[in-house]
């Protein structure tokens, strides 16, 4: 099946395409150099903006914690049920709803609907992983992928108190990525999910975990060899200590100097960038982090921009959680200590515009996407739902691009926060090529998939079709077109078909040798056995398995 | 429009007319309302095809006949005023929060849940957790008055947070349990088992009701409140009229609770 | 039937996973000698009961294209099915989702009552909880309200108190309002164990709570508990590196209120110390089922697809209170011989083919069981684990997730 679409305008940052008036060629899902052979199909585009299917790096959309969070939030579930989609062909589909959890059906739909096409769970716990993969093979129109979380559990807070080497370190991880079926390696607040399980209330970057006496740095630092050393292609995903307290810039400023120009993801960058300046003992610290941004090239970063209403907090780090559990709004949530792994926290949230603390998270969040001057090492995210759901992307797309708006926003607002940050000041706007890089060509670069995130022959026929308005908002809120593998999924906005999606994971080299030690933990400590414990391939998607990215390691 | 909805035939399904409203309804043709796609069983219907619709009075949505399957009646109110000539189902006046719901009939399961205001008057009995809270929900009915002329069902009140809930006829079973705040009223007989949790509120009862474990007896005590009281609501006039003195017990004091049982005692009437 | 029939010798199984409880032991031992499954080791009763193989309705073999056919006849005619038992594993689960999702009607559980007694706490506020290996491991005092686990979970002491943890110094069981088994105890060890007798459980839970959370009411007695063995057990608690307090919903009066009261305990004690709730339940999938549901629909069971639409209502979607109005049953259980409940109108069952009836059924599809016959994903009491069962014979049925295939329209 050969599809083309013409007379649009590429916007392919990967190979520095920039509007170039092209036509798009491609056949049974793979984009093709143009031909003139005859199309099966062929789409007038009129000038529309034509760019790879979006790229989300960092979206909670599956898992134990995102059913917890389903469960608190019933009201948000019956205030958006499920939509009339009347160009849609199939038939009722039990497709749910839902705004700041949406179902797994909804989730991808109004994904596509913005014209995304991949998106990764950025938090699945080892012990929840038969789960999440369960659940993602549950959501319609989208390829997904998650990161498994380690450096709270026993086993590895183990092995590092007794001094195991690297390579044992190395094999546990190449041996949870394989039984997990994962795609990356996360950290969040590395040991302090597992020092609250002693009753610790928090862990700074060199505070010793009080069972293990193993530091977070120490923690940090040596699964960046690990993923380093195993050739993992996306840097640790570090979700840091101390979220959302303020102060947590100087955590944060230490942070990225451990990682001795070694590379590594900060995450949510926003809820570690509060200082304690001012009567509130609450300020924006995110020109300092920006400049420390800019000036460690081995340093990327995601967002996590905050945005006004009601959304719901789902994290595995319950310390944290704990912490925020009297700001719930509803006054509501759950946490729960798990399996010698990890945790998890899920506490409902409003944000407030009126609110000083929120309001100068929002503007924070701003900042540091205006500041941070390389497209290519910071992403667009809302750490859905945490910030706001994704479906807000779109009115963020607009914060970045039009200054005026961005100042009129902030002019409603609550008064003292204004005086708090200096985003009246910047006067940068994003142009839609760095909007392309931060949603598409960058993700896929930091994700190391190769043919994805751009429109080169070879690459999958992912792709979104944008009508240009000078209103961004209204542009990136109703895809004109969106193709999933080739397949158009999305006309005008909505959803008309559904694609089956696949689930990228990562396979690396390691010394088996683990296996016999594993066997006997699970046996003891867990309960269960390692070989339950592990994920089969058949086991994905439906049967169909995983999309696997073999790893090439050996790097130090 | 203003409409009048007379049910064709008795229902064969739950049929769920949340959000029916006077406003819902206003400014719509006859044909847009007999096109309102209704959840019946596990379809969908349209109104006309269950309901004969004429027009009626302004602000007002009449119900002639009634069912026991009719769901959701009056839910979602703010402004206007439903009567129902007969029975209704469960969730009737579900999230209320202001205008009038009139039952003639009887009421199903949890009438008035979470309801934060307006007010609700049933001539029938209610079924069980009338003012509690809906499904999920952290806390009961908020504020509005509900008054059932006949009984109510087990756990009226359970998590109630506001408002006041009078009863005419007897409280089913565990009345007022995890009460947090608000007045319920009853003309009748309590259940065993009323006020089990209550951390504030009160309850107003003719007999000494019996209470969950954990209510101490403060005595017998003239209190100007009831008189108060009396002349403020006038729904509770009828009850407290002839009384001077209560009875007061304190609870649940198993969970440190402040909730209040006021059991009336009639006396000589001050004139109020 | 015996094993003389059964091709070659017995073959022993280990490592088998079980779906049926919710506990999630994966260590049992079998044999299989040709149709026949006995248990070897690590088999609780209830387990070897469910394990051993009659195959009464399989004699039979697989239901007729024309069982199917009137299936589908009774299917299109229903204006409010009631799809309940739901006894399957997840692939099951979805299969009957779709079914209802294309049909509409009320999607519950055979044990449901247990599972919404406990939201009553963690929905509407929500709770701390802990996991099998949070417990096996840090656990010091467990507080267990009500009867003994061991009843109903049969490998419960063992599984979540074994004698070797890696954390906790000591280990003490606290059994408010119930006691102790032979079973628990050869189970426990040395374990300390202190029961209190209670008569009305929840007023005694209720200052028990109340004593952790301070001030203490006043009194001898709560609830018939004595008020000195009741300050006692809050002092043993506030003192716990760990505590964990369990309790089976299913087998509670007021199940809600203990859950709530529960609840607040455990949130009073993690202001100082660390604490969670491990609520006991799970039988057949019913965590997977649910779990599924929230995902697909956004709502847990008890929920309704009423055309396009779907709606949650713990009350008026029960089983009981749902098959008043209804006008078809599907009765879904893979796991046991549970006969559906007694219903007026067309009951279709998809079941454990030794299922005996009152009044036979419409229809009866007779599936494999998972675990038995079926591969498939069963999840674990706490929502967070879920294990891969494997097929221990070769299947002459088809499993619930086939059966509810053929039961969509015809192309």
């Amino acid at each position: 099946m050969r599809i083309r679409l013409k007379g649009g305008r590429v916007l392919d940052p990967a190979h520095g395409e920039n509007a170039v008036a092209r036509d798009v060629e491609f056949v049974d899902g793979r984009i093709v150099a143009a031909t003139r052979e005859k199309a099966d199909a062929e789409h007038e585009l009129g000038g529309a903006v034509v760019m790879a299917g979006g790229i989300d790096l960092h979206s909670h959309i599956a898992g134990g914690k995102m059913n917890l969070a389903r469960l608190l939030m019933q009201e948000d579930r019956r205030a958006h049920p499920e939509p009339a989609l009347p160009g849609f062909s199939g038939a009722a589909c039990g497709c749910g709803g839902g705004r700041a959890v949406p179902t797994a059906h909804a989730t991808g739909c109004r994904y596509a609907e913005l014209g995304y096409t991949t998106v990764f769970e950025p938090a699945m716990l080892g012990s929840n992983a038969r789960s999440a993969h369960l659940e993602m093979a549950d959501i319609p129109n989208l390829d997904t992928g998650a990161y498994l979380v380690l450096g709270n559990d026993d086993f590895i807070l183990r092995l590092i108190k007794a001094g195991a080497p690297q390579e044992e370190i190395n094999a546990y991880v190449g041996w949870m990525l394989k039984a997990t079926q994962a795609f990356a390696i996360k950290i969040v607040n590395p040991g302090g999910i597992n020092a609250f399980k002693f009753n610790a209330r928090k862990l700074d970057l060199d505070e010793a975990n009080p069972h293990y006496e193993v530091t977070p740095r120490t923690v940090l630092t040596t699964l960046i060899r690990a993923v380093t050393e195993l050739g993992v292609p996306h840097p640790i995903h570090l979700h840091g200590c101390n979220l959302g307290v303020p102060g947590n810039d100087e955590t944060t400023l230490a942070t990225i100097a451990a990682a001795e120009g070694r590379r590594l993801h900060l995450t949510h960058l926003q809820f570690h960038s509060y200082g304690t300046e001012g009567d509130r003992r609450f300020s924006s610290s995110a020109a300092r982090i920006a400049a420390m941004v800019n000036a460690n090239p081995n340093i990327s970063v995601d967002v996590g921009q905050v945005m006004f209403g009601q959304t719901v907090t789902a994290s595995a780090d319950y310390m944290s959680q704990y912490r925020n559990r009297g700001l719930a709004s509803p006054k509501k949530s759950i946490g729960m200590d798990i399996e010698l792994d990890a945790g998890c926290g899920v506490v409902p949230f409003e944000y407030r515009d009126r609110n000083f603390v929120n309001a100068l998270q929002w503007a924070i969040g701003l900042e540091l996407f205006l500041l941070v001057e390389d497209p290519w090492r910071i992403f667009l995210t809302t750490d859905h739902p945490n910030g706001g759901p994704f479906t807000t992307y779109p009115h963020l797309i607009r914060l970045l691009m039009d200054r005026d708006f961005r100042n009129a926003q902030l002019a409603t607002l609550n008064k003292t926060a204004q005086a708090h940050t200096l985003l009246a000041q910047i006067t940068r706007e994003y142009s839609l090529e760095e909007i392309a890089i931060l949603t598409r060509a960058a993700p896929a670069r930091i994700l190391g998939l190769k043919d994805k995130g751009h429109l080169a022959p070879g690459a999958v026929a992912d792709i979104a079709v944008h009508e240009e308005n000078a209103d961004r908002e209204a542009m990136f809120s109703r895809a004109k077109l969106v193709f999933k593998n080739g397949r158009l999924i999305v006309r005008d906005g909505e959803v008309i078909d559904l694609a089956p999606g696949t689930t990228h994971v990562v396979r690396t080299d390691f010394d088996t040798a683990i296996e016999s030690k594993l066997d006997t933990w699970f046996d003891r400590a867990v309960g269960l056995k390692a070989k339950h414990f592990r994920l089969s391939d058949g086991e994905l998607r439906g049967g169909r398995g995983p999309t696997v990215l073999n790893c090439v390691g050996g790097a130090s | 429009m203003s409409v009048v909805l007379r049910l064709k035939a008795p229902l064969a399904a739950r049929l769920d007319l949340e959000g029916l409203t006077p406003a819902a309804l206003a400014g719509k043709a006859p044909a847009e309302v007999e096109a309102i796609a209704l959840p019946h069983g596990g379809r969908s219907v349209a109104l006309g095809e269950l309901f004969a619709i004429r027009a009626g009075t302004e602000g007002r949505l009449v119900l002639e006949g009634g069912d026991a399957r009719l769901d959701g009646v009056g839910a979602g109110l703010a402004a206007g005023e439903i009567l129902v000539e007969g029975d209704v189902g469960a969730h009737a006046g579900r999230g209320m929060a202001g205008g009038v719901l009139r039952i003639g009939g009887h009421a199903g399961d949890e009438l008035a849940a979470g309801l934060t205001g307006g007010r609700i008057e049933i001539d029938g009995n209610a079924g069980a957790r009338a003012g509690a809270a809906p499904s999920g929900a952290r806390r009961g009915m908020a504020g509005g008055v509900v008054l059932i002329r006949g009984h109510a069902g087990e756990r009226a009140g359970e998590r109630q947070r506001g408002g006041l809930i009078l009863i005419e006829g007897d409280a089913g079973a565990e009345a007022a349990t995890d009460m947090i705040a608000g007045t319920l009223a009853v003309g009748g007989r309590f259940a065993p088992g009323a006020g089990r949790g209550m951390k504030r509120g009160t309850l107003i009862a003719r007999a000494t009701p019996d209470l969950a474990e954990g209510f101490a007896d403060t005595g017998t005590h003239d209190l100007v409140a009831l008189r108060l009281i009396a002349r403020r609501v006038p729904d509770l006039a009828g009850l407290i009229a002839a009384a001077v003195r209560a009875r007061r017990l304190v609870g649940d004091r198993l969970q440190g609770g402040l909730g209040e049982v006021l059991v009336l005692e009639e006396g000589a009437a001050s004139p109020a | 039937m015996n094993s003389e029939t059964g091709a070659g010798a017995p073959l022993v199984v280990k490592d088998v996973v079980c779906g049926f409880c919710g506990l999630g032991c994966d260590d049992l031992e079998v044999e299989v000698a040709g149709r026949e499954v006995r248990p070897r080791a690590s088999v609780c009763p209830e387990a070897a009961r469910l394990l051993r193989r009659l195959d009464t309705g399989a004699e039979a073999g697989p239901a007729s294209d024309a069982v199917y056919g009137r299936a589908r006849k009774l299917l299109e005619a229903a204006r409010a099915p009631v799809f309940a038992g739901l006894g399957a594993d997840v692939d099951g689960g979805r299969a009957i989702l779709d079914l209802a999702a294309r049909h509409g009607g009320v999607l519950d559980h055979a044990v449901s009552d247990g599972l919404f007694a406990n939201y009553a706490a963690a929905q509407r506020t929500g709770w701390l909880a802990t996991t099998l290996a949070e417990v096996r491991n840090h656990c010091d005092v467990l507080l267990v309200v009500g009867e003994d686990p061991s009843a109903s979970f049969g490998r419960f002491f063992e599984r979540a108190l074994p004698t070797d943890p890696l954390f906790a110094a000591s280990r003490q069981v606290i059994v408010l309002g119930g006691t102790l088994g032979a079973a628990a105890r050869r189970q426990l060890g040395a374990a300390g164990v202190t029961e209190i007798a209670a008569e009305d459980l929840t007023a005694a839970l209720s200052a028990l709570t109340q004593m952790v959370a301070g001030p203490a009411p006043r009194g001898t007695s709560f609830g018939g508990a004595a008020a000195d063995a009741l300050e006692a057990a809050a002092a043993a608690l506030k003192a716990a590196a760990y505590a964990v307090a369990v309790w089976n919903a299913a087998a509670l009066e007021d199940a809600d209120l203990i859950a709530e009261r529960a609840t607040r305990l455990v949130d009073a004690l993690n202001i100082t110390t660390r604490a969670g709730v491990f609520p006991l339940g799970g039988r057949d999938n019913i965590i997977g089922i649910n779990q599924l549901l929230l995902w697909r629909l956004g709502y847990p069971l008890r929920t309704a697809i009423r055309g396009e639409t779907s709606e949650h209502d713990s009350a008026l979607y029960a089983t009981e209170a749902a098959l008043k109005d209804a006008d078809l049953l599907v009765w879904v259980s893979a796991f046991r011989p549970e006969p559906p409940p007694a219903f007026g109108g067309p009951v279709i069952v998809i079941g454990h083919p030794d299922t005996q009836f009152a009044t036979p059924p419409e229809v009866f599809i007779p599936v494999g069981t998972p675990g038995v016959d079926h591969a498939g994903t069963v999840f674990r009491m706490d929502a967070i684990v879920s294990l891969p069962l494997g097929a221990l014979r070769v299947a002459t049925l088809p499993s619930v997730a086939e059966a509810v295939r053929r039961l969509e329209p015809v192309r």
